[in-house]
């Protein structure tokens, strides 16, 4: 029952979505455009809103199909626009993205951290090995008295022992310190037992070729307790070389002397280069001494004023330029002192 | 202490299997130090003379030489020059497989035919690395047994003694040891002896006038001696450790010092004015001539050996050169003695002197062990070098030898240990060692102490010679159990020095160890003019002083990595130094580029700046807080100046850091500067207390509000940026929440002896959100302070 405006007004709106569709498949869009071209047909003075706003001035009988149809038209065209927007924009994203190259493998802005002294990071490892056991660090000045160096740890002056460690003396009583047992004796004076004290230190000896360094780096250790047997000193250095190195390592420990420890212990690890087959390294022997220890004397108690009777105690003592040597097979101790960065950085 | 297994097998037989034997020493404390093997094959090696030697016609290095054997005469072509006509040598026939898979052919040399080839000592696997061929002993017979010459079989070690033990300084020693562990006997050389009928004491004097020093001396005369070389057992024995044979008296006591380890001394006897011997000691400033040509000038310490007129031995070191024993000796006097060990080594360690003899006497020789020597020598000497022994001995022994006894309590050892043990069983073991077993029951046993074992005095002793003898590797491994006792604050605070650390690596520097020892002249090139510590025995005057500043270590670093051919150098030690006490000290320094070389990377050289982060982030990890620091400019010999800073606290001076002084560039030979930093560590070693609590502050519940503010500043007003900051927040009030420093310039648009410095202010309320008016009205009134106060523009 349309009268002559409607039926103009739905002839012109059939037209209206010929043509929007005509163009739409006839041409090629950009952005730009398909903007215009919604403008031109959905924007506020578009075709299709023109259309719209005519409908609304329809008779209320009129309005319900005519609107469905324009709605239906607009809805068409919206979806077809949105669609035509989303591979237009789709395909700009590609394009962008196959335009922004780079080379992948420049190099990364560097990043600047520094290095920490391969004897340094060795003596921490070291150290907190024996902390998970209750070792406590202590330490003691390099300059020493003879007393500490010598004296108290039952080497009295003119002892033959005396050969074993060539001493820088600052004067008749003054030393360079030659091991960090020195500070065992300053320990055991201050506190009583029980103790469990790890010492790391600068140590000094008279001596100076390609295997031996004026100056190293000593760990020392000692334990003081009721009942501490050579058993317990066996237990804690094996643990210590399989954490140190690997639990494969191989451990010896064989008599020695010291005039601090009775009985005295050199520890050996089996040659990790040969794996105990014999090399140039262990001089065919398969073992590698890294650590000397023993039961603490009792002339050392006794220079304390501890209980003999009532207790024990073992100590050990440790070169780490040697330990050191051996985890990184490091074949020149010279490398340690020369500051080379291009040595140092290695183990950043 | 050098062995050999011929020489040793005099005293106990030895297993086939050496090298099982050699790791049982090992296991007992006696560590092998090298051993040497001479097992080869010796079907076509033999003894041969060189007749004669001339130069190879087509080589410069070579020689031809003829050689006879018993069998023949051979043309070799040889390579060595240490010989000469008439020489016994090894010669190797074709066929001969020797060291290293050298194989022996008939072959021609550059033109000549050479039938063979004479042997070097590493060619015959007797040593690493030798020199020239093996000259044999000029009376070594062409139809000797090979096998002989060479000592085929034989294996010599090279032990190390522990000084402890000098009783195992000798053969005997060591056979004692190998019984215990073979449990078989030594046999002991027998020292029975004919002797002449005059008495010793008729013809010799001896007066012992220092019996601290010398507690016994003994001797005994051998007349009519006639010296010559050595028998062959007595030089080949010499011969298997190395020694040379001197004459056949010499040899006898060489030989009973290494197979009793009692060292002898043999005194020409025709030489020793009056017959006398005074054991006394020496004279200030008196002078002794020693054998080996040394002259020394001794004290009132020294011990010395003297005739009725002049010292003829310094006593248990070495023999002087007068009464020396020579081929016109026919009389000798034999001294056997016990000398004080730290006599010995007192004047050993004087006059740096060392030798066999004082080796021994200054670890302690057997006092008992003097008769058996002085006997066993007299013996042999009177056998090869024919002569009578004078009736009886002179034996000055004041004070006789008392046996010590020691008691090993069952419970003590095993406790020790950590593992129970047969009673028995360590009786046994200690018995096997000479000790006699005194009083025993189930709980303990006492031990009489063999004289020879100067080392044994405690329960200890006992405890590690029962632990040798088992074995270590029958000592358990335990796990660590008993107490811990934190409470007891033995620990520095250990994390401090990790912090600081971590805080230097992240500011990509690298740690560097150096030698705490400096030259006088690396002091000079700081100006350094405070007290050092100077080491008395330097390694050499470059080593000499102990560093009181880490400084010149870092520069000299600096110096070798820019020389090879780094540029960017970032260093730091954290170590000890040594000023009128021992402190410890930090020190860091950097050159060159900023950042690693890259391709994106503006890369300056370093400055202040960099330096003075670095110190920032150092401290910040110190956790030091520093209410009441200060920042100054400090003249300073190390730093320019102008360009460094120095951050005291409370009087105190914490840190020091800048740009070296162009002095110290040049007197370190350095073709780049550098910016240091010197922090007195110890200091927050002392004072470091674990920072405050970190407690959680609450976000802003408010908008902050950030206004930019742009001042140009007069020069020579001396306005700082720390002056400024102090301004904001004092004249700013509670609202001013932050400061930032955005930009500082110089140059175009800025009027001449002006800085532009921009800062943007942030303000906020903890309780609303700020009005614009409100932030104005605070930011205008700090605005205006700024100009009317300070003469500030604002831009």
């Amino acid at each position: 029952m349309l009268d002559g405006l409607p039926k103009e007004l739905k002839e012109k709106l059939k037209q209206i979505e010929q043509e929007a569709f005509l163009e739409l498949s006839s041409q090629s869009f950009d952005e730009k455009s398909l903007e215009d071209f919604r403008i031109r047909y959905l924007g506020r003075n578009g075709k299709l809103t023109q259309i719209l706003k005519d409908i609304g001035a329809l008779s209320p009988q009129d309005r319900p199909t005519l609107g469905q149809l324009a709605n239906t038209v607009k809805g068409t065209l919206t979806q077809k626009i949105s669609e035509l927007s989303d591979t237009l924009k789709k395909s700009q994203r590609e394009k962008l993205l196959q335009e922004t190259q780079i080379d992948i493998t420049l190099p990364g802005r560097p990043s600047y951290s520094g290095s920490f002294h391969p004897i340094l990071k060795t003596m921490d490892d070291i150290v907190d090995i024996f902390k998970r056991y209750g070792f406590q660090v202590a330490e003691g000045p390099e300059i020493e008295s003879d007393y500490y160096n010598f004296e108290a740890l039952n080497i009295p002056k003119n002892h033959p022992a005396r050969d074993m460690q060539d001493t820088f003396y600052i004067s008749e009583d003054v030393v360079l310190r030659t091991h960090t047992s020195p500070v065992q004796i300053r320990v055991m004076e201050k506190f009583k037992p029980p103790l469990r004290v790890i010492v790391p230190g600068t140590v000094y000896r008279h001596d100076a070729d390609t295997s031996h360094s004026p100056m190293f780096h000593q760990v020392e250790g000692l334990l003081v307790d009721e009942a501490v047997s050579f058993a317990h000193l066996k237990g804690i250095l094996t643990y210590f070389v399989h954490e140190l190195f690997s639990s494969e390592t191989q451990v010896r420990f064989r008599p020695s002397y010291f005039p601090f420890t009775e009985p005295s212990a050199e520890l050996d690890i089996g040659c990790i280069f040969c794996l105990g087959k014999g090399c140039r390294v262990c001089k065919h022997s398969g073992w590698l001494e890294v650590a000397g220890c023993g039961m603490v004397h009792p002339a050392v108690f006794e220079a304390v004023k501890y209980d003999t009777e009532k207790i024990s105690g073992f100590a050990f003592g440790m070169g780490v330029e040697r330990l050191t040597m051996l985890r990184y097979h490091i074949d020149d101790i010279r490398l340690f002192y020369e500051n080379d960065l291009r040595f140092l950085e290695q183990f950043s | 202490m050098k062995l050999s297994s011929s020489w040793l097998s005099r005293y106990i037989p030895l297993p086939k299997n050496l090298d099982s034997l050699l790791e049982k020493l090992t296991q007992r404390g006696f560590e092998v130090e090298s051993v040497q093997k001479r097992n080869m094959d010796t079907s076509f090696l033999r003894v041969a003379q060189i007749i004669e030697s001339k130069k190879h016609p087509n080589a410069d290095r070579l020689s031809l030489c003829l050689v006879k054997t018993q069998e023949g005469e051979y043309s070799i072509v040889c390579g060595a020059k240490n010989y000469k006509d008439g020489n016994k040598v090894v010669l190797a026939l074709p066929g001969a497989e020797l060291k290293g898979d050298l194989k022996i052919k008939e072959s021609v040399i550059r033109g000549e035919r050479s039938q063979g080839m004479l042997c070097s000592e590493s060619e015959l696997g007797f040593q690493e690395e030798s020199e020239g061929i093996l000259i044999l002993p000029s009376d070594t017979l062409l139809q000797a047994d090979i096998k002989k010459v060479l000592r085929v079989g034989e294996l010599t070690c090279e032990l190390n003694i522990t000084p402890n033990r000098p009783d195992c300084m000798s053969f005997l020693g060591v056979a004692r040891e190998l019984s215990a562990i073979l449990r078989k006997k030594v046999s002991i050389p027998r020292t029975l002896l004919k002797e002449g009928k005059q008495r010793i004491q008729e013809k010799v004097k001896i007066k012992l006038h220092a019996p601290k020093q010398c507690p016994r001396y003994r001797a005994r005369l051998i007349e009519d001696v006639k010296i010559g070389p050595s028998p062959e057992w007595l030089k080949t024995a010499l011969e298997s450790i190395g020694q040379r044979s001197i004459n056949n008296v010499v040899d006898v006591t060489n030989f009973v010092l290494m197979e009793w380890g009692q060292p002898l001394h043999a005194f020409d006897f025709n030489k020793i004015s009056d017959s006398t011997i005074v054991v006394r000691t020496a004279k200030p400033q008196e002078k002794i001539k020693t054998l080996d040509g040394g002259e020394y000038t001794l004290s009132s310490e020294d011990l010395l050996i003297c005739d009725s007129q002049k010292p003829i031995a310094l006593a248990g070191i070495m023999g002087g050169a007068f009464s020396e024993v020579s081929e016109f000796t026919t009389h000798v006097l034999l001294e056997s003695a016990y000398f004080d060990p730290s006599t010995i080594r007192k004047t050993s360690k004087k006059v740096g002197l060392s030798s066999e003899s004082s080796k021994r006497f200054e670890r302690g020789v057997d006092i008992l062990g003097v008769e058996k020597a002085l006997d066993r020598a007299a013996k042999l000497m009177s056998e090869v070098a024919g002569g009578t022994i004078a009736k009886g001995f002179i034996d000055l022994y004041p004070k006789k030898f008392s046996k010590r006894v020691v008691t090993l309590r069952k419970n003590r050892l095993e406790q020790y240990l950590g593992y129970p043990l047969s009673f028995a069983q360590v009786k046994a073991d200690l018995q096997a060692l000479g000790f006699k077993l005194k009083k025993t029951n189930a709980l303990k046993s006492s031990f009489e102490v063999p004289s020879h074992r100067v080392d044994v005095s405690h329960e200890v002793d006992l405890i590690e010679e029962v632990a040798r003898s088992e074995g270590y590797q029958k000592i358990p491994t335990q796990e660590l159990t008993g107490s811990i006792h934190l409470e007891q604050s033995i620990e520095k605070d250990t994390s401090l020095t990790a912090k600081v650390k971590s805080a230097l690596d992240g500011s990509g520097l690298t740690e560097v160890i150096n030698y705490s020892f400096y030259s006088p002249t690396d002091l000079e090139k700081i100006h350094w003019k405070e007290k050092v510590t100077h080491i008395q025995n330097p390694l050499g005057e470059d080593f000499s002083v102990m560093r009181p500043s880490l400084i010149p270590s870092l520069l000299k670093n600096l110096k070798f990595n820019l020389d090879q051919q780094r540029s960017r150098v970032r260093i730091f030690e954290l170590r000890n130094v040594y000023q009128s006490k021992e402190t410890k000290i930090l020190s860091g320094l950097i050159s060159g580029p900023r950042y690693p070389t890259h391709w994106n990377l503006k890369n300056p050289e370093v400055d202040f700046y960099d330096v003075k982060a670095i110190v920032n982030s150092v401290l910040q990890a110190l956790g030091a807080r520093f209410s009441d620091s200060v920042e100054e400019q400090v003249p300073n010999p190390i730093f320019q100046s102008n360009l460094s800073a120095e951050i005291k606290e409370a009087g105190k001076s914490l840190c020091r850091f800048g740009k070296i002084h162009p002095q110290l560039q040049e007197a370190f030979d350095l073709k780049q500067t550098a910016y240091l930093f010197e922090l007195n560590f110890h200091i927050f070693e002392k004072e470091y207390q674990e920072k405050e609590k970190n407690i959680f502050k609450l976000l802003p519940k408010y908008p902050f509000v950030k206004r930019d503010l742009s001042l140009l500043i007069p020069l020579h007003k001396k306005i700082t940026h720390k002056l400024l900051c102090e301004v904001f927040l004092k004249e700013g009030g509670p609202l001013v929440k932050n400061v930032e420093l955005f930009d500082v310039y110089q140059g175009e648009a800025i009027p001449e002896g002006h800085t532009s410095y921009a800062y943007a202010l942030t303000y906020g309320s903890d309780e609303r959100t700020l009005t614009d008016v409100e932030v104005s009205k605070v930011h205008e009134n700090l605005c205006h302070f700024l100009e009317s106060k300070w003469q500030v523009k604002i831009r």
